[in-house]
């Protein structure tokens, strides 16, 4: 970021938090930490809505940051995002507008998917290891007061990615009704189920070798053990947990000497630890002290970047599309058939690296849909590509590739009336322009047999033509090309035609 | 049976006040000041009696029996609290005749016999001043008493008409001046209860006037207990205090001429017993010699003027010499007009962004607060932390509060609960795109009037890790987060006592590892019992320990096997001694703060408070200097025997400390005292 003040506001279900730092010459300050506890998720995770009485409270705190924000004079430098405590509210909205109109401030609502992205960068960033960890296979959960996020990573793949109904202050509200006592048997076996649900997600024979742990849950086991480094081990948590697991809240509050809220969730953080810890087999939990407000402000100010995002998501695209039993010798051809052409076609699309990237994911993802039927694949594909969580990736591409995969098959006008005719003409563009793109590339191996070899694309007057290097007659191709290029020539203004010559050896 | 350990802090009190009222007899002080000494301990006695004692008789009426530290019942206490105080009050009537007569070779007559050559002006003060506005109460089986006020002077008068005697009581009003100077061949002041007396027939002109008599009653105060006792005893009589009638009385004083029947009549209706009466037999309140006091320059202290340390220079940019060099003085040798300039050349500043500051006590025409509210006309963001609670300076305290916020600062009344008594102050100021904060930390008030007669420390830095302590103090206090990590500040209540026992048990483990064990404590009081049991853990352990107390000192010194290695002192001089400054030997290491928490459980636990180490070499050189001149004092210095205070004074290399540094105080930097 450029020179200056930058404020960092998360409202988290447990507490609402503030970042405020000084960007001076590239390096980064810390000015200001503010933290209010306040138990949004307790409405949320309880009632399905933040009570009034909430929505005030909420306002009054944030009032106050918004005076500290003024204090510094930061007026846009800044981002407010929103957690479970309020993405999870059904009044979510009327929510951010009070806010917004009581005190100026816009608030963002962030899915986990992102959140957890925001952490692996800024935990990336600052474990100086963890580089080693991503390939030799890490779990990292972010885990808060209402969900646990994760990401599971090795050789470079994002091998799951999902967000879990299991925070902390979310169990103590699903079991608060239950006496101390026996409340802790409860808790290992809702989090006994989510690690099943995990386990299944995984591919067979996936072993993982770290986990690194960041979210609000990681505070209070620092209040406790102060550790020197960032590391705690099976052997400090379960011998806390064995003190503490069958005290009502009070008693650990005192016996520990911690915060009331801190208390009512200090057994639930155990507990999710442990398992954690038994489902990954490892006897250590690495952590990054960086509180999230602090990690945001690195993110959004671009201090933090994400080394190695393109190669991680191609990797993850990839895994997906394997996952799905895609023809990968067909994905192959579709990726670089779509990539010579879409640099060959630049003067015409004038599109990016960002864009071009969507175009791979598409031409790699837009098969999947055989893994459900092959009638109506690409119906399949876009439902599947719909639900796909890529850390990193914002939803805005997932979706993009989405409707790529859609269209790269069958009527693109009737889904653009049907569906999208509401969309901005400038994103009707943007997916016109990738989908023919799409299309021809996927026509070039509508046989799934790897005729065309190669193509040359020439830009001549009035047209463009491809002129393609078969290695036998490319009947379904060519039938293809004449299908799927007609959204070209709508798109450009320009014909475009297929020429084939076969290679004699 | 064995010496307790333990000093009852009500008479630690008493004691502390003997030792103010003994400076009116000490002769290197000039006699006005002598003077005013006793005004001050008149004052002292007064506030002792309506809180201290009021507090006991709560107790002892809630039928709270436990014993305090020393081993005494709340009723004992009482018992030895109204012998000492007696034997007090004897006394300053005794020194208080030898003032009196010293000043009348001064040509300085106060409370004279009204003799005819005053007659005229006597008459004039009477009919113009006093008698339009008093108001006699006739006694009757229907009126048998009136109310009479906390404090109020009032004169008891037997009359009598057709062979019947009435009695009467004139109570004085409140807005009737007290005394009268009037310069003659010499200087007269002339007292509104004598002139009263003289012209008590015009008062009364239908009936013989026989008799009266001066009266004084002091009432327990409501308020404070809250904040001054331990969390146990409010407990044990929170239901007593909800129902309690306010303002019982603690203590009369009157006459030796009263008649004991009216003194007993007056018992009966006025509910106190024979203990609580006082004989004064001549100014009943001395508290009005305070405007006396000022009389003659030539009989006062010498006038001296705070400076400047010598290496700040008062003419250049006050920031950029913060950031070369922490800035460390001692009121009121050092000017204190060196804050009140930075906050004003701060409120002018264009770079300055913010200015904080935590406000106790501030002095009427501050010009610290007239500078934050041009501060805030010049766009600046300025936040105030207000105690609304500051004894005595609560009504000033709200009139400040209601100014700021009309101007425009954000005024904030801290946590519930807790009385903010940390003295902070912040600058945030933006340098070449830099974020810089200037903290300010004093165990004084930002009070410009106190500054020139309390000792205190001022501390300011740009250091960037107090600076971050500062924000995020006052982040806490003004409610903008409930969680703050400190590098360098120590706060009460949580913070400061379990510190100050780690670095005695520090102390504790070198003495019993043989190695040198040491302590100097200088504070205004000491009587937490936490802390008092460590330090006499300390001393069985062996570590030396020195305490220098201004005021109450709950621990008895000198104990073989129990305190035997502890020392307490007490200063009391021309300044009041006010700051608190704690050493410990570590090792080697000389680890030095200062901090503005006395060792109180009302300052240990139910407030905030600062304790900050001082780590830079001239700072902490600068702070071991001023304990070294503590304890090289030998001219106001009082040590304790038993329980009582005897002074020491040094014939040889005689050093009155604060008299020495008001024209050596440049000497606290360069001097290399070792402790």
């Amino acid at each position: 970021m450029k020179n200056g003040i930058f404020a960092a506001i998360n409202i988290g279900a447990s507490a609402f938090r503030m970042h405020i730092s000084e960007y001076l010459n590239g390096e980064e300050r810390t000015l200001e930490y503010l933290i209010k506890p306040f138990r949004l998720g307790r409405d949320t995770f309880t009632k399905g809505y933040i009570s009034l009485e909430s929505v005030y409270a909420s306002t009054d705190i944030l009032k106050k940051f918004k005076i500290k924000m003024d204090e510094y004079g930061v007026k846009k430098n800044y981002v407010a995002v929103c957690t479970s405590g309020v993405r999870e509210a059904g009044n979510q909205a009327f929510f951010i507008n009070h806010i917004r109109q009581e005190t100026g401030l816009e608030l963002e609502v962030i899915q986990p998917s992102d959140e957890i992205y925001i952490k692996f960068v800024s935990v990336k960033n600052d474990i100086e290891d963890f580089d080693d960890y991503e390939k030799e296979g890490v779990l990292l959960a972010n885990i808060s007061s209402g969900n646990i996020a994760m990401a599971i990573l090795k050789d470079e793949q994002n091998i799951y990615s999902g967000a879990l109904p299991y925070g902390s202050l979310r169990l103590r509200r699903i079991f608060g009704d239950i006496p101390a006592r026996i409340r802790y048997k409860a808790y290992e076996q809702y989090v006994e189920k989510m690690c099943y649900s995990m386990k299944s997600a995984l591919p067979v024979g996936c072993k993982l070798k770290y986990f690194v742990s960041a979210g609000s849950s990681l505070n209070v086991l620092l209040n406790i053990f102060k550790p020197k480094k960032n590391m705690l081990s099976r052997k400090q948590l379960e011998e806390l947990y064995d003190r503490v697991k069958q005290l009502p809240r009070d008693n650990i509050q005192s016996v520990m000497n911690i915060r009331k809220d801190e208390a009512s969730v200090l057994v639930p953080t155990l507990v999710t630890y442990l398992k954690l810890m038994d489902f990954i087999g490892t006897d250590y939990v690495r952590f990054s002290s960086m509180p999230f407000p602090h990690m945001l402000s690195l993110f959004y100010t671009k201090t933090v970047r994400d080394r190695g995002f393109f190669n991680r998501v191609r990797n993850t695209v990839y895994a997906l599309g394997e996952r799905f039993n895609m023809d990968r010798e067909h994905a192959d051809t579709t990726v670089r058939f779509s990539m010579k052409l879409f640099d060959a076609l630049k003067p015409l699309h004038s599109l990016g690296r960002a864009e071009k990237f969507i175009l791979e994911a598409a031409a790699v993802l837009s098969d999947v849909g055989y893994y459900i039927d092959s009638v109506k694949h690409n119906q399949h594909s876009y439902y599947l590509v719909q639900s796909l969580q890529i850390p990193g990736l914002p939803r805005e591409r997932v979706k993009l590739v989405s409707y790529l995969v859609l269209m790269h098959n069958g009527d693109v006008d009737k889904w653009f009336e049907q569906k999208y005719h509401y969309f901005p003409i400038e994103k009707q563009l943007l997916i016109k322009k990738l989908v023919s793109i799409l299309r021809i590339a996927d026509s070039l191996d509508a046989s799934h047999m790897n005729i065309v070899q190669d193509f040359e694309v020439e830009m001549q007057t009035g047209k463009v033509v491809i002129k393609a290097k078969c290695r036998s007659m490319a009947f379904l191709e060519k039938h293809a090309f004449s299908e799927k290029s007609k959204i070209f020539t709508d798109t450009f203004g320009i014909p475009i035609e297929l020429e084939t010559r076969i290679l004699y050896e | 049976m064995s010496v307790s350990p333990y000093i009852n802090r009500e008479l630690s009190w008493l004691e502390f006040n003997r030792r103010v009222m003994m400076e009116a007899v000490d002769s290197s002080v000039p006699l006005l000041e002598r003077l005013k000494f006793l005004a001050i301990f008149s004052s002292n006695l007064d506030e002792f009696f309506m809180i201290r004692v009021g507090g006991l008789r709560d107790q002892i009426e809630a039928g709270y029996t436990k014993l305090d530290a020393s081993g005494s019942t709340p009723e004992e206490q009482l018992e030895h609290i109204s012998a000492k105080a007696h034997e007090l009050t004897s006394l300053r009537q005794e020194i208080f005749a030898g003032l009196k007569k010293d000043l009348e070779k001064e040509g300085i007559m106060i409370a004279p016999t009204l003799t005819a050559n005053l007659d005229d002006i006597t008459e004039a003060i009477f009919n113009e001043e006093i008698y339009p506005v008093i108001s006699p109460v006739t006694l009757s089986s229907n009126n048998p008493m009136p109310f009479i006020h906390n404090l109020r002077l009032c004169l008891y008068v037997l009359i009598k008409k057709d062979g019947v005697v009435h009695h009467s009581i004139i109570i004085l009003p409140e807005n009737l001046r007290r005394i009268f100077r009037v310069k003659l061949d010499k200087t007269y002041f002339l007292f509104t209860e004598d002139i009263l007396t003289k012209y008590l027939n015009i008062v009364y002109p239908d009936y013989e006037v026989l008799d009266s008599y001066f009266l004084r009653v002091t009432r327990n105060a409501d308020l404070t207990l809250d904040e001054e006792e331990s969390d146990d005893l409010l407990i044990s009589i929170q239901n007593f205090l909800k129902s309690r009638k306010k303002g019982g009385i603690c203590r009369v004083e009157t006459d030796s001429r009263l008649p004991q029947e009216i003194l007993d009549h007056m018992a009966a209706h006025l509910h106190f017993s024979h203990n609580d009466v006082y004989i004064i037999d001549d100014i009943i309140d001395m508290t009005s010699l305070f405007s006396v006091a000022g009389e003659r320059p030539d009989l006062c202290y010498p006038p001296f003027k705070p400076v400047l340390p010598e290496h700040i220079d008062g003419g250049a940019n006050i920031f950029e010499q913060i950031k070369k060099q922490d800035i460390i003085m001692y009121r009121p040798f050092h000017d204190f007009g060196l804050v009140s300039r930075m906050v004003a050349a701060a409120a002018a500043d264009p770079d300055v962004m913010a200015i904080k500051m935590t406000l106790y006590r501030a002095n009427k025409n501050s010009t610290i607060l007239e500078s934050l509210i041009k501060a805030v006309k010049n766009g600046k963001h300025v936040s105030v932390v207000i105690e609304l609670k500051a004894r005595f300076d609560e009504e000033r305290n709200v009139d400040w509060a209601n100014m700021l916020e009309e101007a425009g600062c954000i005024v904030t009344y801290g946590i519930a609960g807790l009385k903010i008594h940390a003295k902070n102050l912040m600058i945030v100021r933006r340098e070449s795109g830099h974020v810089v904060r200037y903290s300010h930390m004093s165990t004084g008030n930002f009070n410009e009037f106190t500054a020139g007669i309390y000792t205190d420390i001022d501390y300011i830095t740009a250091d960037d890790d107090v600076g971050k302590d500062s924000a995020a103090m006052f982040n806490f206090l003004m409610g903008y987060t409930d969680i703050g990590t400190w590098n360098r500040f120590y706060l009460a209540p949580k913070y400061i006592k379990p510190k100050v026992l780690e670095l005695i048990d520090e102390e504790i483990a070198f003495a019993k590892a043989g190695k040198e064990a040491k302590m100097i404590v200088k504070v205004n009081a000491i009587i937490d019992r936490t802390l008092m049991d460590k330090l006499i853990e300390a001393s069985c352990a062996g570590v030396k320990i020195e305490l220098i107390v201004r005021g109450i000192c709950g621990i008895r010194a000198g104990i073989k096997g129990v305190t035997e290695n502890i020392r307490v002192r007490s200063i009391v001089g021309r300044f009041l001694e006010h700051p608190r400054i704690i050493y410990f030997h570590a090792g080697g290491k000389k680890r030095v703060f200062f901090s503005t928490a006395d060792w109180m459980e009302r300052n240990m636990d139910r407030r905030v408070e600062l304790f900050f180490e001082v780590m830079k070499k001239e700072g902490r050189n600068f702070l071991f200097n001023i304990l070294d001149l503590n304890m090289r004092d030998n001219q106001k210095v009082w040590m304790q025997k038993g329980s009582e205070y005897v002074k020491v004074k040094g014939t040889k290399d005689k050093l009155n400390y604060q008299d020495y540094l008001i024209e050596n105080n440049d000497k606290l930097y360069s001097l290399k005292a070792k402790l």
